[in-house]
């Protein structure tokens, strides 16, 4: 059952993210976007992210597809009929993008994914490092599981079983307290980005005044 | 065979290679930026996927978090660029905004 959703929620996002690359309606496009990102949340509630799922429904669902949505509304004039795309070098582009995804299948699950390993007795096996975690350097793994649990525990008592990852109560009050705390630096940093980026934002697509309306408020002032 | 790690890297790669072949192909920079997000988005199911089955924990899910504030950020600026793109050059294709060349 667990694998019948996985899959579903895999197909919308696939199918979604195709018909988003390749339809020649730009409105469809952005429809299909939806259902993208509507399928990328379902996965992460599948991977215990339930904050993740929550947050990716409210920012980009609810705020940069309609960004997205006014821009093609802005930018097009629909009584042309000026919408659909032109079809442009596609072939080219299709053969790099086909290799681009054939090279990463291969880092994923090609035979530099696997590594041989020298037991005790001189034979040598070869092993997947991607079902060996620990051999990844980018996963001190067990270590850093415990050491995110042992923080925690430190600053806020005892962990309960809530607090790890596995627990059934959900990410949400893990990560609230790891952005007040350990990651408060960067939670500031990118606070302050998107406040100056927003505002920058209004300033470019705000229209210029004209010199009467210049004139107006100067005398208004 | 039950969902692992190489189901969502799989997931991550198509995602980001149909967002590749959006960002060079398409004739409008709207579209181009859809491919943006899907490229963003294909970032965001690895640090998830590594954070659910890779051991990093939850630090994966806040990097992500992190991902998806930039991903806000750049589409509004984004779309500031190209609204005024429009007021100009009465053009949404990138290849006509091409007056440094001369």
């Amino acid at each position: 059952m667990f694998d019948l959703i996985f899959y579903i929620f895999a197909f919308i996002t696939v199918a979604g993210a195709a018909v988003t690359a390749i339809h020649r309606n730009i409105v469809y496009s952005a429809f299909a976007l939806l259902f993208t990102f509507v399928g990328v949340a379902g996965l992460y509630v599948m991977a215990n992210a339930d904050f993740l799922a929550v947050t990716q429904m409210m920012v980009y669902v609810g705020g940069i597809l309609i960004l997205l949505i006014f821009g093609v509304m802005l930018t097009n004039r629909i009584q042309s009929a000026n919408i659909v795309v032109n079809a442009g070098s596609r072939p080219v582009v299709a053969i790099l993008s086909l290799g681009l995804l054939a090279i990463l299948c291969a880092a994923f699950f090609g035979p530099s994914a696997t590594h041989s390993e020298k037991s005790k007795d001189g034979k040598t096996a070869t092993v997947s490092s991607w079902s060996n975690y620990t051999q990844q350097p980018w996963a001190a793994t067990q270590w850093n599981k415990d050491a995110n649990v042992r923080i925690l525990s430190e600053k806020y008592g005892a962990p309960s079983e809530a607090k790890t990852h596995e627990g059934s109560s959900g990410t949400s009050v893990e990560i609230g307290k790891l952005l007040l705390s350990d990651y408060l630096l960067p939670f500031e940093i990118v606070s302050i980005v998107l406040l100056v980026a927003l505002v920058g934002a209004t300033m470019i697509a705000r229209k210029e005044p004209t010199p009467e309306e210049e004139a107006l408020s100067e005398s208004l002032s | 065979m039950t969902i692992g790690l190489n189901h969502y890297l799989f997931i991550s790669a198509v995602l980001f290679s149909l967002g590749v072949y959006a960002m060079l192909s398409r004739r409008n920079v709207i579209a181009v930026l859809m491919g943006v997000e899907l490229i963003l988005n294909a970032a965001n199911i690895n640090f998830i996927a590594f954070s659910r089955f890779g051991g990093i924990n939850i630090g994966g899910q806040l990097s992500s978090i992190f991902v998806i504030v930039i991903a806000a950020a750049e589409a509004a600026v984004a779309l500031a660029i190209v609204l005024n793109i429009f007021k100009n050059f009465k053009t949404v294709n990138p290849a006509d905004a091409d007056t440094l060349r001369d």
